[in-house]
């Protein structure tokens, strides 16, 4: 596959690499990433993606790029919704609003020191996870119709979580076109018991502590400060969103092959926005997404709890207010200015973040200044960042950026290169707490099978998507 | 017959190969067993009814696996083997189960179509599947 060099961290997959594709490719990557991604074929998918009807600019690829199903990791399209545009329910995935919750406090190393192993038991204790795992709340359907209607505003309105959080939710904690009549119902079946779950995999709930800021301005807007104990929550729709995408591809698999659409892969399926099966696909979609944002507040509701329990204070009185909840699996339709003219785009991110710039109309007064809170997991036992969007992102790619560090081992080669046990006890010895369901999870998960976050928060940087506002290193790690 | 996992960075694939569908069918059903314990799987212990429907022999593979992933999800109840009758595009028979396994791979949230392919070889049949973990 080549490549050519555009600009600081910026490489082009010329069209014509792939047969069919409408734009270039577009990477953002430093020579060591774009390497990499030729290497486990995330380029090719970058190519691939750049065939989807209606693509306008380019196939995107933020700089945690890697192999995927359909689009890579980090893909990033936009389809031009008036001009036959498609939809593509696996450049969403099957983990739809996957995503990191953060929270921070006032408490200090201090503070949690002596409590720390207790905190990690607890935390354990308390937070439904791993595989079958069922969620803190038990829902009928009518109750589980409201979760996907109303997504954490319904958690909220049962009397779990603080008001305030939602206006420091992306949406507000609730995506507006949610059908859930569009849900099927094994969706229904999956979901019910399982609101309130952190889910297994590369899951997890970590508690952290901010240890260095790079942009003040923004770091007091987000009510971050050196030495700040915070506690990260990162998880998705669960078996609602797995059902929607695979009740979905089928759809869409006839959809396109009616609509005369050729694709290099069957998990691009995809169909015009404007057909009635991407009306109810979008309103299916928005309910798996209105599920995880509840799913996640009623997570962030338990380790409230936990932490007034185990340190004795009330969650109000440590100031463990939410930084941010933002989503990193989503297709939404946002307005852009392509060629001179206004239009709907529909905006896929697939392990890519949304990051609006200072000034735009959606954020809260408190961020407006500044620009909208990105998220960014390390990998288990490494740093996390917190990012901010930048007033170029839009013409970069469409106000985006990377969602974590990106694999760079396969599962397998993890494991073969050292056991969970051993993993456990190198992250002790650092001493960062360690609490996973089993030790083959830890394995997998090891910190070398990814790529090195800060690398990858700096590509982002150099290329003017995000930039770095505070880095959080772990204390405890709570996996699925 | 046969089966192999195959290596991709974030998800996990599996090949199998058999002189005949419902034989390929039922070695793709224990390669998927063999990802959720990370070993070899037992013999089946049980038997329940399972069909699917699809346009293509993918597509119906892809629907196989994704009913087994259910049934054990909604029952703990793993789909070890299948014995199918198989059309072009319909599939009915029983899995082989087994209960109180032991997890020792990925949580499989999916069954995706990437690269998803059913084809003839010199030998026979080989089917491949990504799985999203």
């Amino acid at each position: 596959m080549k490549t050519r060099s555009v600009g600081p961290y910026e490489w082009e997959v010329p069209v014509g690499e792939v047969r069919g594709m409408r734009v270039p490719g577009r990477v953002f990557a430093d020579r060591a990433g774009i390497e990499k991604a030729r290497e486990d074929r995330a380029l090719e998918q970058v190519a691939n993606v750049a065939t989807l009807p209606g693509i306008v600019r380019a196939s995107y690829a933020m700089p945690d790029i890697h192999w995927g199903y359909g689009f890579p990791v980090g893909g990033v399209a936009a389809t031009d919704a008036d001009a036959g545009g498609v939809i593509s329910p696996g450049g969403v995935g099957f983990d739809i609003c996957c995503g990191v919750r953060l929270l921070r406090s006032d408490l200090t190393i201090a503070d949690v020191e002596d409590r720390l192993a207790e905190l990690s038991v607890q935390l354990g204790r308390r937070i439904p996870r791993g595989i079958g795992s069922k969620g803190l709340l038990k829902l009928d359907r009518s109750e589980l119709r409201g979760v996907l209607t109303e997504g954490a505003g319904w958690v909220l309105s049962r009397g779990f979580g603080w008001e305030s959080d939602l206006e420091r939710c992306e949406d507000h904690g609730r995506l507006a076109g949610a059908d859930p009549d569009a849900v099927s119902d094994r969706a229904y079946e999956r979901g019910a018991p399982q609101c309130g779950s952190l889910g297994a995999g590369n899951h997890f709930l970590e508690v952290q502590i901010v240890d260095h800021i790079d942009d003040a301005g923004a770091a007091e807007a987000f009510e971050l400060a050196v030495g700040n104990v915070c506690v990260m929550i990162h998880s998705g729709s669960r078996g609602v969103g797995h059902q929607i995408c695979t009740d979905e591809l089928k759809i869409f698999d006839k959809l396109m092959r009616r609509s005369g659409i050729e694709v290099p892969d069957r998990q691009l399926a995809c169909g015009p926005v404007s057909a009635p099966e991407a009306e109810r696909y979008l309103g299916a979609m928005a309910a798996a997404a209105n599920f995880a944002r509840a799913n996640r507040h009623a997570l962030a509701h338990e380790l409230r709890e936990t932490f007034a329990e185990v340190i004795g204070r009330s969650a109000e009185s440590m100031g463990l207010r939410l930084v941010y909840d933002v989503a990193h699996n989503l297709a939404k339709i946002e307005r852009y200015e392509v060629d001179g003219r206004e239009r709907d785009l529909c905006v896929h991110r697939k392990g890519a973040t949304r990051a609006f710039g200072p000034g735009h109309p959606e954020l809260i007064d408190r961020y407006k200044a500044v620009g909208q809170p990105v998220i960014v997991p390390g990998s288990m036992g490494t740093e996390s960042w917190v990012l901010v969007g930048t007033a170029a992102g839009r013409d970069k790619a469409f106000w985006s950026t990377c969602h974590g560090a990106g694999r760079a081992m396969s599962r397998t080669q993890a494991k073969k290169r050292m056991g969970g046990h051993q993993v456990r006890s190198d992250l002790e010895s650092q001493g960062i707490l360690v609490n996973a369901t089993h030790p083959g999870l830890l394995a997998e998960e090891a910190p070398y099978a990814y790529k090195d976050v800060t690398s990858v928060v700096d590509t982002c940087e150099g290329a003017g998507l995000s930039k770095k506002v505070a880095r959080l290193r772990p204390l405890a790690v709570i996996k699925g | 017959m046969a089966y192999r996992i195959v290596e991709h960075t974030a998800d996990i694939g599996i090949e199998a190969t058999a002189p005949d569908i419902p034989i390929l069918f039922s070695e793709a059903v224990r390669a998927m067993a063999a990802v959720v314990l990370d070993a070899d799987p037992p013999e089946a212990f049980d038997r329940v009814a399972v069909a699917a429907e699809a346009d293509d022999l993918g597509a119906l593979l892809a629907e196989i696996l994704q009913e087994a992933l259910w049934r054990f999800e909604s029952s703990g109840w793993l789909p070890v083997d299948v014995e199918l009758e198989v059309s072009a595009t319909t599939a009915a028979g029983t899995f082989g189960v087994v209960k109180d396994v032991t997890v020792g791979g990925p949580a499989i949230k999916a069954v995706t179509y990437h690269q998803l392919a059913v084809e003839r070889t010199p030998d026979g049949w080989l089917a491949r599947v990504f799985f999203d973990v």
